[in-house]
């Protein structure tokens, strides 16, 4: 049988440490009655200065072990980071955490609800770069995919060409472009008939001290025609329209 | 909502379309149909002088007609006329170049009878018309009395509800 020397005084020393330390504990639980005995009132004139002896002893022992503690600390901090990282060194903790970790578990009591609602979206899209995306983009592609035939067969076109027709005011570049100047002095004639009608009816009505006669626009039928399809009569009558107050289309 | 359309009436008269005319354009019109009318019985006049001339060119003289005839036939010409274009068109030439439509108490053209009387009453009391510079609703007598109206209507077409 080999015998190891390393291992022999690996256990010696072991065994000695505990005699020792078995014979202290047992020795401080002799000395311990024997010590309240010789503390107590009459002896204290001879055991005093003992007392204060073995106080002084204990306080040095105390400051030595708080000074060993922390020699034991720094020793461990310098220690410690060099012994882990040998270790880490030598261990794969990739596999080990995929080996003993179950990462279900873990992510299952991940709140993640809390997570997104730490999350500044705003700061998220700031970073994003639009124009590049826009960029990437293959306009052509998309308006491919986009069915025009349905988009324009719900613009009405019929009513769109006819408010364009009204915006340009197609009849006026007729009229201007035909070059009758009869129809502009026809036109000029009867604009300044409408104006010397006006002028003469608030001269009446001052003259009669009558109130204000309401604008061309907002005359209503009078108590002769029938106020439903009188001369001011809408399209409902079919005969004249009022042209002043056209809707709007949509 | 009823259909859009283009409308011809220039955009500064789209306001007053539909409204009662005033004195000013209707004495215009008025006066316009006066110098039709004289230039209807001028033609009339013309047409019997040259009638008379191809019947008879050696004993032709040039017509020579009393003043009662000669009024009473330019009356009479201008009530045909009057009633006439009011019933067909609901305007005669003057309304119509002063945009101008005589209409019924209903907006529409009138028929031939309310034209004639209206035609006679304006003819021997010319005077009523300037009633309608009085009237808050710009109402001639002869509009009064028959319940017509005389409104701005600048559409190149006439309505094509028949009276």
């Amino acid at each position: 049988m080999a015998i190891s020397a390393l291992d022999v005084t690996l256990e010696a020393g072991a065994a000695i440490a505990g005699v020792v330390g078995e014979t202290l504990a047992r020795g401080a639980d002799a000395v311990r009655p024997v010590a309240r005995w010789l503390t107590r009132e009459p002896m204290a004139p001879v055991t005093t200065p003992i007392a204060g002896w073995l106080s002084g002893l204990s306080r040095r022992g105390e400051a030595r072990r708080a000074a060993l503690r922390r020699e034991l600390d720094r020793l461990l901090d310098a220690l410690v980071p060099e012994i882990v990282d040998a270790l880490l060194d030598r261990v794969d903790i990739t596999a080990v955490i995929q080996d003993r970790v179950d990462l279900d578990a873990v992510v299952a009591g991940v709140d993640v609800e809390a997570v997104v609602a730490g999350v500044d979206v705003n700061r998220v899209a700031r970073r994003i770069d639009l124009d590049d995306a826009a960029a990437r983009l293959d306009v052509d592609a998309i308006i491919r995919r986009v069915d025009l035939d349905a988009i324009v067969d719900r613009l009405e076109l019929a009513r769109l060409a006819e408010q364009v027709i009204d915006d340009v005011d197609l009849p006026e570049i007729i009229r201007e472009s035909t070059g009758a100047v009869a129809s502009e002095t026809v036109q000029t004639m009867r604009l300044r008939g409408v104006a010397a009608d006006d002028v003469v009816g608030r001269a009446v009505d001052r003259l009669l001290r009558r109130s204000g006669r309401r604008p061309l626009q907002d005359r209503a039928p009078g108590s002769g025609p029938r106020p439903a399809d009188g001369p001011f009569a809408g399209p409902a009558s079919g005969t004249l329209q009022r042209h002043g107050d056209d809707p709007v289309p949509p | 909502m009823s259909p859009r359309h283009v409308s011809p009436i220039p955009r500064e008269a789209r306001v007053f379309q539909g409204a009662p005319a005033g004195v000013a354009s209707r004495c215009v019109a008025a006066v316009i149909d006066v110098l039709v009318v004289a230039l209807v019985v001028l033609t009339l006049y013309g047409a019997y002088t040259a009638a008379r001339f191809v019947i008879d060119p050696l004993g032709f003289t040039f017509p020579r007609a009393a003043l009662l005839l000669s009024l009473s036939t330019a009356l009479l010409v201008l009530v045909v006329y009057l009633a006439a274009s009011w019933t067909f068109t609901g305007r005669t030439y003057g309304c119509h170049i002063m945009g101008l439509r005589v209409v019924s108490a209903s907006g529409r053209r009138l028929r031939p009878l309310a034209a004639g009387v209206r035609a006679g009453r304006c003819v021997v009391v010319p005077i009523g018309l300037f009633w309608c510079a009085v009237s808050r609703r710009r109402r001639s007598l002869q509009d009064v009395l028959l319940g017509t109206a005389v409104v701005y209507d600048w559409q190149p077409v006439t309505p094509d509800e028949s009276p």
